[in-house]
């Protein structure tokens, strides 16, 4: 069963942080690497047992929302839609047979630490690449791109660590 | 006809993604290109902006410091430019240094009330809006010299294309020779750098020389500082330099900034349809 109002609530939390703490912040010469997008968090690690159907309009909602904050309508639409369509394929690839109980969120307690690691790195990767490249559209610093999309990356990797262990607090 | 429906229903989770990413790479191409943006589609409607208008207020204790090293800065600019207004020919007599005697530009306060600075997309939220005046296509500066074109406009908020959006152009001049460039925001230019390109190879420029608004245009009055030559780069095969400048204004920390008002805008574009037609 998903509880649909601590989802929300949760997504309001996460948008605040992302629209007024990370995008505000300002670390001089180190700004180029510190743009973790971490409003994936719900789509990346909701339980699988949901549609996929179900999951790309719940990103195609989520991911307007975050463009009218953002001023750039369609680009975080096209990012978060693209993860959520990967999402099942990954974890197909990832985890062959019974790896996950589709009942249960993706958390690390769920499918272990390693497990857990790799599997949102990759999701995080997808999203930031895809997203920095569509951002840029051209293909000549191609190399510069992905150096970033890792970085951000692992940063918002951490963040969604922090907000694993944050969330078991409050239970 | 079967197995065409069959065809789609296996597929509809696929058809549905390439729906939805169609949509969004022709929100994105539109957005880009037109530059006149729906009010209600962006920051500048009354929700968003309120949201991000609160934002501000909180974080604007934060840096009132800064603001106020920039204000008395621009009042020492401003001092020092009233008292050259006024050349004295003789005993009595006092020219003042504008030829058309009435005033050109006007000029409105506003709060920056959201700015971006990480993405290849910024873009700044104004305080104020249609009711105070603001129109598409007017220029905004700052404290310290040029920050953006208003691109759209709500009841209240409006939206600024700053320096620092890859869509940004505008035409600049080299203060020193008064020869003419065009000021944009490269792939390789970070939020405190921008290019002024198509400024011609004979000419002088050293590092620290300032770049300033030509005028050309109408939005902005003559001689805002843009920022100050860091790198000077020939273009090779060409004829032409290519300058890469620092912003005067730096958008991580930026909180006031004067909409700017030509009252013979409309003459000038009268002029630019003749020449055109």
């Amino acid at each position: 069963m998903i509880n649909f109002f601590s989802k929300s609530l949760l997504f309001f939390v996460i948008l605040f942080i992302q629209i007024f703490f990370i995008d505000k912040m300002d670390l001089g010469g180190l700004n180029y690497f510190f743009a973790p997008i971490i409003y994936g968090l719900i789509i990346i690690t909701i339980q699988p047992s949901i549609d996929l159907w179900i999951l790309m309009l719940i990103a195609l909602i989520m991911g307007l929302s975050i463009d009218l904050f953002r001023n750039t309508i369609g680009l975080n639409i096209s990012a978060l839609v693209m993860v959520a369509f990967f999402k099942y394929p990954i974890l197909n690839f990832l985890f062959p047979r019974d790896g996950y109980d589709p009942l249960k969120d993706l958390t690390p307690t769920n499918i272990g630490w390693n497990n857990y690691f790799f599997y949102v790195f990759i999701m995080l990767f997808i999203h930031h690449f895809w997203f920095f490249l569509i951002e840029d559209f051209h293909f000549n610093q191609l190399f510069q791109l992905f150096l970033k999309a890792i970085i951000n990356s692992i940063v918002a990797l951490f963040m969604f660590v922090l907000f694993y262990f944050l969330s078991r607090k409050i239970k | 006809m079967q197995n065409i429906i069959r065809l789609i229903q296996n597929n509809s989770n696929l058809l549905l993604f390439l729906f939805i990413q169609i949509i969004s790479f022709a929100l994105i191409f539109n957005w880009r290109n037109t530059l006149h943006h729906s009010s209600f589609l962006s920051s500048s409607n009354y929700v968003l902006g309120s949201a991000l208008e609160l934002n501000s207020n909180v974080s604007s204790y934060f840096n009132l410091a800064e603001t106020n090293k920039g204000l008395v800065e621009e009042n020492k600019d401003l001092k020092s430019k009233i008292h050259n207004q006024e050349i004295i020919l003789s005993n009595d007599f006092v020219f003042l240094n504008d030829s058309v005697f009435k005033k050109q530009y006007k000029f409105l306060h506003a709060k920056i009330i959201s700015s971006q600075f990480k993405n290849r997309e910024n873009f700044l939220i104004l305080n104020q809006g249609r009711k105070t005046g603001v129109q598409q296509n007017m220029g905004v500066i700052g404290n310290y010299g040029l920050i953006g074109v208003v691109v759209s406009v709500g009841k209240y908020y409006s939206s600024v294309l700053p320096v620092i959006n890859s869509n940004f152009e505008l035409a600049v001049r080299h203060k020193d020779s008064k020869s003419f460039g065009i000021l944009k925001w490269a792939t390789n230019d970070n939020w405190l750098s921008a290019t002024v390109e198509d400024i011609p190879s004979y000419i002088d420029i050293k590092i620290g020389d300032i770049i300033e608004t030509s005028g050309a245009s109408g939005i902005f009055p003559k001689g805002v500082l843009v920022g100050k030559v860091i790198k000077v780069l020939p273009i090779e095969a060409t004829q032409f330099l290519e300058v890469k400048i620092s912003i005067a204004e730096d958008y991580a920390s930026i909180y006031n900034a004067y909409v700017v008002k030509n009252e013979n805008l409309k003459d000038i574009q009268l002029i630019n349809n003749v020449e055109n037609d």
